[in-house]
Formats: structure tokens, sequence, C-alpha cells
């Protein structure tokens, strides 16, 4: 319980956007009650709760460009989503589901997949919502139902998502944890520059007080640091290498060595930068760390074909590495098709062809 | 290409989960499919953004499939919405109840049905007016044509 709370306050950004859109999906989801609490206000939870969202759990990567696309797009999509879930007329909700596909296959173009994107388009936005509008008309010819007017138990089926979201999010937060590893690296590094040969100046007790964080030894920071980054495949080494590298610092610094210490200052530094990089690469920033590498599939990799084209690759992907699937995804459609067609069928006329 | 892992699998999560609270809590059939095809879409989110962390080409084909088979899943249960609707002409999902194991209660709704439906006007997506009408074929004045206000 103890250790539910203290989760609780390290992730305190997670829950309070978490809340707020826990509210305004109860205001705003269809019920025959009075509504206790006004639309309008269902609405402005919500759109604090996207701006929160942006704010607290988006990070923001160096590219700025980018980054604008990436906050228009997931705004979209997240604010279409609501809108389909809180729609009473379904028509509306098959509309903004529609605009859900737009903003998500906008997402899918900042991340290399433009086939992907299009091809999502054409299929959702396209065939399956015009489908679905099919089938609306086709079915409610006379207004609203009663149904589309109030939701099965809309507090406590709210409470089973938000905390299946919050679920989620912890684990995500957690698998990706920050880093905040400049003030380390920056007192590495000063240190480091003044233990320099042409700059030998102080004692070692000055330059272990220097070594400082906040109050706290770097050192322990560096291994906070390390603990929380550990599930990174190069980190147990390196942490292990930080660790020799401290006690000699400490030693030598102790002893007044400081032209020694200087070497494995520098190297401590170089530690630190070390993991600022794994936690871009993992935390997400690609691509700048280890350079620019193309999307590869499995056979181009194997041919050793170096091709940056993503849809040339994506069909290499399909019909090289993947093709049995495509027939057999081939197949499946025109199976369902058939059965569609069958089961849509006036009973009587199924009879005379099942029979 | 630098856009974080990290905020796609967050936003791709959300999706997940509006989706789920969707599925749980509508009643119309069409709308609970709708809330799964965005859960689908909160997946293949995941799918992109990792296949271009892991710089390969096994995400964005799978979800070629996760098409294939959302547009075949889309195909069988607009068919059978359509049987059900015609032989009980209702969308409520309640109707599958009927399909429960045998020994198992039925859920009954405790909620009062809503209000007299005269208060809540039916609003339906419109096309923006363009152009004038054809003279109507027995209109009283031929030639006379009519400013189209409403489409």
């Amino acid at each position: 319980m103890a250790k539910f709370f203290s989760w609780l306050v390290a992730y305190w950004y997670l829950m309070v956007p978490l809340v707020l859109g826990f509210v305004a999906i109860v205001t705003l989801l269809p019920h025959s009650g009075k509504r206790r609490v006004p639309v309008q206000a269902g609405l402005a939870a919500s759109i604090v709760a996207l701006l929160l969202t942006g704010l607290l759990l988006i990070r923001s990567s160096n590219d700025l460009a980018l980054d604008l696309f990436f906050y228009v797009f997931a705004a979209v999509a997240l604010a279409s989503a609501g809108a389909v879930i809180v729609q009473k007329n379904p028509v509306y909700s098959a509309l903004y589901f529609a605009i859900t596909v737009l903003g998500v296959c906008g997402l899918f173009l900042i991340k290399n997949a433009s086939f992907l994107a299009a091809a999502t388009i054409i299929v959702y936005a396209g065939a399956i919502i015009v489908t679905f509008l099919f089938v609306i008309m086709l079915a409610q010819q006379s207004g609203l139902a009663d149904y589309d007017r109030r939701s099965r138990e809309r507090v406590f089926s709210c409470l089973a998502g938000f905390v299946l979201l919050a679920a989620i999010l912890f684990i995500v937060e957690k698998n990706f944890p920050q880093a905040d590893v400049a003030p380390v690296a920056a007192v590495l590094q000063e240190a480091a520059s003044v233990t320099a040969p042409d700059r030998y100046l102080r004692t070692g007790r000055e330059i272990l007080e220097l070594l400082q964080v906040k109050g706290k030894p770097a050192e322990m920071e560096m291994q906070t640091m390390y603990e929380r980054l550990n599930a990174w495949p190069e980190m147990p080494a390196q942490k292990a290498e930080a660790t020799k590298a401290w006690a000699q610092v400490r030693k030598q610094l102790q002893d007044e060595k400081v032209v020694q210490s200087h070497v494995t200052l520098n190297r401590l530094a170089q530690l630190a930068v070390n993991i600022e990089e794994a936690h871009n690469r993992y935390g997400g920033v690609l691509g700048n760390v280890s350079g620019p590498r193309a999307i590869t599939s499995q056979l181009s990799k194997k041919n050793g074909d170096r091709r940056a084209d993503v849809v040339n690759e994506l069909g290499r992907s399909l019909f090289g590495d993947y093709l049995y699937a495509v027939e057999l995804a081939g197949t499946l459609l025109l199976v369902a098709t058939i059965a569609a067609i069958l089961i849509a069928q006036e009973s009587e006329r199924r009879k005379k062809v099942t029979a | 290409m630098s856009a974080l892992l990290h905020n796609y699998v967050i936003v791709g999560a959300i999706l997940f989960g509006l989706g789920a609270i969707g599925f749980i809590t509508r009643r119309n059939l069409i709308v609970m499919f709708l809330c799964v095809e965005m859960m689908l879409q909160g997946v293949a989110l995941n799918m992109v953004a990792f296949g271009d962390f892991h710089r390969n080409m096994q995400g964005q084909s799978f979800i070629v499939f996760m098409l294939t088979v959302a547009a075949c899943e889309a195909a069988m249960a607009l068919a059978i919405f359509l049987v059900l609707y015609r032989s009980k002409r209702t969308l409520d999902v309640s109707v599958w109840q009927e399909l429960r194991d045998p020994g198992q209660e039925p859920i009954y709704d405790t909620e009062a049905l809503p209000f007299d439906a005269s208060n809540e006007p039916v609003v339906h997506p419109q096309l923006t007016p363009a152009g004038v009408l054809p003279p109507r074929a027995g209109s009283a004045e031929p030639g006379v044509t009519e400013e189209v206000t409403r489409a």
C-alpha cells in the first residue's frame, strides 16, 4: 500500500490528465438522467486534459517542426477519438472515426510509413466508413434509438477504462525513464577541465567538493541513473566501469594525485555522455545518435542491398519475407467476402443456396 | 527522423483506452465496432513506431495484415448486424443476451428508459448547399428556378 502511494506521488503527472479525462468522458457520455454537470464543463475538462497530456506526458525531441506536426496530428486523433465514443448519433461517430484515422495516418507519415498512411486512408476512411454509414442508414430510418441515448454503467466502465489506461501509462513511464544527465555531465566536465595539466591550481580536496550536484555527491546521482536505466543492454557494463572509476578518482584526489585523476575524470564525463546517448536512443530520439540507417526488409539485408526507399522495402518485405502470409491473407479476404454475401442474404434464398 | 518512440506509445495507449471505454459502455453494435477499430488503430501506431525504432519492416508488414483482417472482420460483422436488424429491428447489443449459456441469468436493465424523444432533436450531417435546383416537372411556372437553401 505504501509502495502504491509512493508510486502515485512519483507519477503525479500521469494522474492529473487521467482524472480530468475521466471526468470529461463521464460527463459527456450519453445518459438518461438529469445532467448534473453541464456539457460545457465536460468539454472544458476534455480540452484541459488534452492540453495537460501534451504538456506533461509528451516529451519534446530536438526537432521543432517534427514536434509541431506530431502535436497537431496527435491532438486531432485523440480529440476525435473522444468524440467517437461520446456522440449520440452513430452517423457522427462514424465520421469522427474517419477523422481519427486521418490523424493516425499523419502520425504514420512522420514515422516513415507513407505507403501505410495512404493504404489506411483508402481502406478505413474510404471503404469501411462508407460501409458503416450504409449500414447505419439501412438500420436506422427513424431518428435516434433509445439505446443510443444512454450508455451502460457509464461511471464504472469509464473507471475500468481509465484504470486500464493508467496501468499502461505507468508501465510505459517506468520503462522510458527520463534521465537528467546534464548537471552530472557538466560537473564532471568542469572537474576534468580544472585538473588539466596546464591548469593545475587546486588541491584534491577542493576538486572533491566540486563534484556535487544539488548538494548530493555526483557519484550517487550517477548511480541512481544507472539503476533507473539498468534495463538497457549496455548499461550494466558501463555501470561497473563507472563504479571502478569513481573509486579510483576518490582515492587519487584524497592522495592529492590531481594530475593522474584528470584522465579518470575525463573517462567519467564520457560515461555520463554515454548515459545521455543511450537515454535518447531508447527513450526515443533515434537516428541522430547512431547516424541515419535505412529501414530495410530482411530480404534486402540478406542480399546486402541498401536502399532507403520505404515503399520499395515494404514491397520486398511483403513479397519476399512474408510471401506465404500475403497469399493466406488474400485467401482470407476471398473467404470473408463469400461468407459476408452468404450471411447477408435473405433467409429464403440462403436456405436454397445451402441446401 | 527523430520523432520520439515514447510519445507514440503514449498516444497509442490513449487511443486503445478510449476505444476500450467506448466498447464497454456504448450499446449500439455499430459504435461498439467502431471502438474496436479505434483500439486497432492504437495498436497500429505502436507497430509503426517500434518498426521504425528497430529499423526494419516487420512492423509495417504486420499492419498490412492487420488491415486485411480488419476489412474481413468489418464485412462479416456488418453482414451479421444486418441479419440481426432484420429479425429484431434493433441494433441494441443486449439482444445478443439470447445467446448466453444455459442456466445463466439474463441481465435486466434497471435504468429507466429516457424521456420523451421530442425535446431532443436529431441532427444529421448535411452537405453545404450548392447550385440551383433544376425546374420541377410539375411546377406551376416552368423555367423558374428555386434557390437551394438547404441540401
